[in-house]
């Protein structure tokens, strides 16, 4: 039972990135395509956040520790490095959408497109 | 100038970002000041990466440690594996970094007469350095994670320059794909990367090959990679965004986006020699490649044969020709494993792949330029509506020549020369793969006959009386290439044993790669 | 087996005496045309086969005519592949995931054998 309880977050990796694919592969708004992404980005920050996770360590601050073992800090830098290069990408990709909108008056995948083939 | 060298690989990275950021505060004095300011910046670039190559082709792979006293003190006292950033040259490093620099160059001059007429002329120069450091930064690094960060500024940079001219639907589209696909391929690497620092504690590419031990963790990282990396660099089943996003990519930008998709083709080919090497599958990943390379090859020049618009037929050849390098590479990954074979045609498969590689950025970015450069004059990308263009603009029509029958393996251009090796290698390890091979470069030289002949040859059309040639800018940025394309064409045997050899035998010398970082053995 | 020879100065002066003695083939053909015309008859008109001439700005063969007979022969690849090429987001995305799959079944079905 502790094996269950112990691997909750990457269970809830795996159940934010199939929900995030299903999205991306099923949904025609463009806007909530974006969210999809958003929410594939969310599940690999938590990825990396819960496999730097120590069981019983602290927070990695060495002034005035009460223990000596600590998360790992690594992974937390990783993490906040794409949480910024994640606002970026999400912020670009819906300036890009009102635009497509101010164009053709459209946010469907298909109806919105105008080159193909 | 030991200073210089020692530091050149970091210098080639911080200059030109540096640089991005300090082009629009010149912009609002002067713009003419501020075009000399990008060219000259461009050009210092240039020369670093060729001190950079002189110091790597004579003493072996450059190191340089961020942070530390010495830039050669990788592993720091009482540890066991790096911990800085490593930014680690070798031979494959320091192609892709000439290859960069001369593109970024070239586009760049390009593109002065180029956005004259466009607005927010400052942001296209500071994306243009961005996209420069975005590829200087994935070919130079040693470092998984930096690796992810320097991809994500690319694939930000190109998505902004492709949509530049939002004025056309076609352009905002097609930075949206490029930035959803490129976004998603990107948190794959970032998946891969938590995968690999959760088993080994470590983000170093050397040190995560030294203690690489090929569980089943490792497979759906390498999965992972292969697929993201296949997906940026353009090879079909996912060359869907490739014409959508270099198609309206603005004045000399095309060539530049096609240097930052060979770059991520040369990180697949880090993943797969480096990281992983003798440790992995190699004749499934090998064999994956080259069906990769050869649904390429097809799909794209069959594709390129029935457009209409002159940019996108080109772009559709960017496709067909990552075919020719992955078949050429993926021969040599599928011999990895067998040293006779690999004696034999691995190692020319390799640098026949490579060759073609650095061929493609010089004429295929020529052939572009002068997409863009008909595009310019006339207004219009539509075949149909277009002929008898070699009466005015003759300088496009010498240039477009060059490319076109380089792109075709006419010899003696440099896309020949490339072409045999790939032949002479690939039909070593299976006949038919030198055989469609050989029907994709006849269909080549079938859509650059159509290009030639409905656009340049012809009677005088009536409405293009007063069409003249591209200003001096453009010439010069698509002399540039065409000179480099006729260098190697001329010369390729002194090229080839001077950049490429020594690109080839980096990618197969696993052990001095991890060596150089981990400190002897 | 060294494919690249090891020509290096002798390449580009070979690679111009063949460009000069192409050069004086196609002049030594063109000498043998035919010179004596007269300027400014029906001679040197355009002449196709009988047909009609058209006139100037409508005499050029526009891109779309090309190659059709191959698009013919190759409509049972050509129509599903076109149509492949929608530009839809969405089948971009399920593309990519299709070949990671595709990738993954390979390695470890690979390394079961």
């Amino acid at each position: 039972m502790t094996e269950v309880f112990a691997n909750v977050p990457f269970l809830a990796v795996a159940a934010l990135i199939c929900v995030a694919v299903y999205i991306i592969m099923s949904q025609r708004n463009l806007i909530k395509i974006v969210m999809g992404v958003a929410i594939l980005e969310s599940a690999v920050n938590l990825f990396l956040v819960a496999l730097g996770y120590r069981h019983g360590g602290i927070a990695p601050i060495f002034t005035d520790a009460p223990g000596t073992l600590m998360v790992l800090p690594v992974p937390q830098a990783l993490t906040l490095t794409s949480i910024v290069i994640g606002v970026a990408t999400t912020a670009l990709m819906l300036t890009l959408i009102m635009l497509i909108y101010r164009h053709t008056g459209e946010t469907d995948a298909e109806k919105s497109r105008r080159v193909k083939g | 100038m030991d200073a210089l060298t020692a530091h050149s690989s970091i210098l080639a990275i911080a200059i030109p970002l540096l640089a991005a950021f300090i082009t629009p505060l010149i912009g609002r004095l002067d713009s003419r000041v501020r075009n000399v300011f990008v060219v000259v910046v461009l050009t210092f670039v240039e020369f670093l990466v060729l001190v950079l190559a002189r110091d790597v082709y004579a003493n072996g792979i450059h190191v340089y440690t961020l942070g530390a006293a010495a830039p050669s003190l990788t592993v720091p006292e009482n540890y066991m594996v790096p911990v800085r950033i490593v930014l680690e040259v070798d031979g494959l490093g320091v192609f892709m970094g000439i290859i960069s620099a001369t593109v970024a160059l070239a586009g760049a001059v390009y593109s002065i007469a180029c956005v004259k007429n466009e607005t927010g002329q400052d942001r296209f120069y500071t994306l243009l350095f961005l996209l420069t450091v975005g590829m200087l930064g994935i070919q130079f690094t040693g470092d998984l994670f930096n690796l992810f960060v320097f991809l994500e500024i690319l694939s930000i940079s190109g998505a902004a320059l492709a949509a530049f001219r939002t004025r056309f639907v076609d352009a905002v589209e097609g930075g949206f794909k490029y930035l959803i696909v490129s976004t998603v391929a990107a948190l794959m690497v970032l998946f891969a990367t938590g995968l690999f620092y959760g088993q080994y504690n470590v983000l170093n590419i050397a040190a995560i090959a030294d203690a690489m031990q090929y569980t089943v963790l490792d497979k759906i990282a390498l999965t992972l990679l292969i697929a993201a990396l296949l997906t940026k660099s353009g090879a079909v089943p996912s060359h869907w965004w490739v014409p959508d996003t270099y198609t309206p990519a603005p004045a000399g930008t095309s060539p530049i986006i096609y240097a930052a998709s060979l770059t991520c083709l040369s990180a697949m080919f880090r993943v797969a020699f480096t990281l992983y090497g003798i440790k992995m599958s190699m004749a499934t990943i090998g064999w994956l490649v080259i069906i990769a390379g050869l649904l390429s090859m097809f799909i794209g020049v069959t594709m390129a044969l029935r457009q209409t618009d002159v940019k996108r037929l080109m772009v559709y050849h960017v496709i067909s020709q990552e075919g020719y390098m992955l078949l050429g590479v993926g021969v040599g990954i599928a011999v990895l494993g067998d040293s006779q074979a690999l004696a034999a045609y691995g190692r020319e498969a390799i640098a026949g792949g490579l060759f073609h590689l650095i061929n493609n950025a010089f004429f295929k970015g020529l052939l572009l330029l002068t997409g863009e450069a008909l595009f310019f004059r006339l207004g219009t990308r539509d075949l149909n509506s277009m002929g008898g263009m070699g009466r005015n603009m003759k300088w496009t029509c010498a240039f477009f020549l060059v490319g076109a029958l380089a792109i075709s393996g006419v010899p003696p251009f440099n896309g020949f020369a490339s072409k045999l090796m790939i032949y002479e290698a690939s039909y070593q390890l299976n006949p038919m793969l030198t055989i469609i091979a050989l029907i994709v470069s006849i269909m080549t030289l079938a859509s650059f006959t159509k290009v030639f002949q409905s656009a340049f040859t012809g009677p005088q059309l009536p409405e293009y009386k007063d069409v003249r040639e591209v200003p001096l800018s453009m010439k010069v940025g698509m002399g540039l290439l065409a000179g480099a394309t006729l260098f190697i064409s001329l010369f390729p045997g002194p090229v080839v044993n001077t950049i490429i050899y020594p690109a080839t035998d980096a990618l197969l010398n696993r052990a001095g790669y991890i060596s150089a970082v981990m400190g002897g053995g | 087996m060294n494919t690249v020879p090891t020509l290096t100065f002798w390449a580009p002066l070979l690679c111009l005496i063949a460009f000069l003695i192409v050069i004086a083939i196609t002049y030594a053909y063109r000498h043998r045309g035919e010179g004596s015309y007269k300027e400014g008859t029906e001679q040197a008109e355009v002449f196709l086969s009988g047909e009609d001439v058209p006139e100037e700005g409508l005499r050029h063969i526009r891109a779309h005519n090309m190659y059709w007979g191959f698009f013919e022969a190759m409509k049972r690849y050509y129509d599903p592949t076109v149509r492949a090429h929608s530009g839809i987001v969405n089948d971009y995305l399920i593309w990519l995931l299709a070949l990671t799959a595709m990738t993954g079944v390979a390695l470890f079905a690979a390394g079961l054998f």
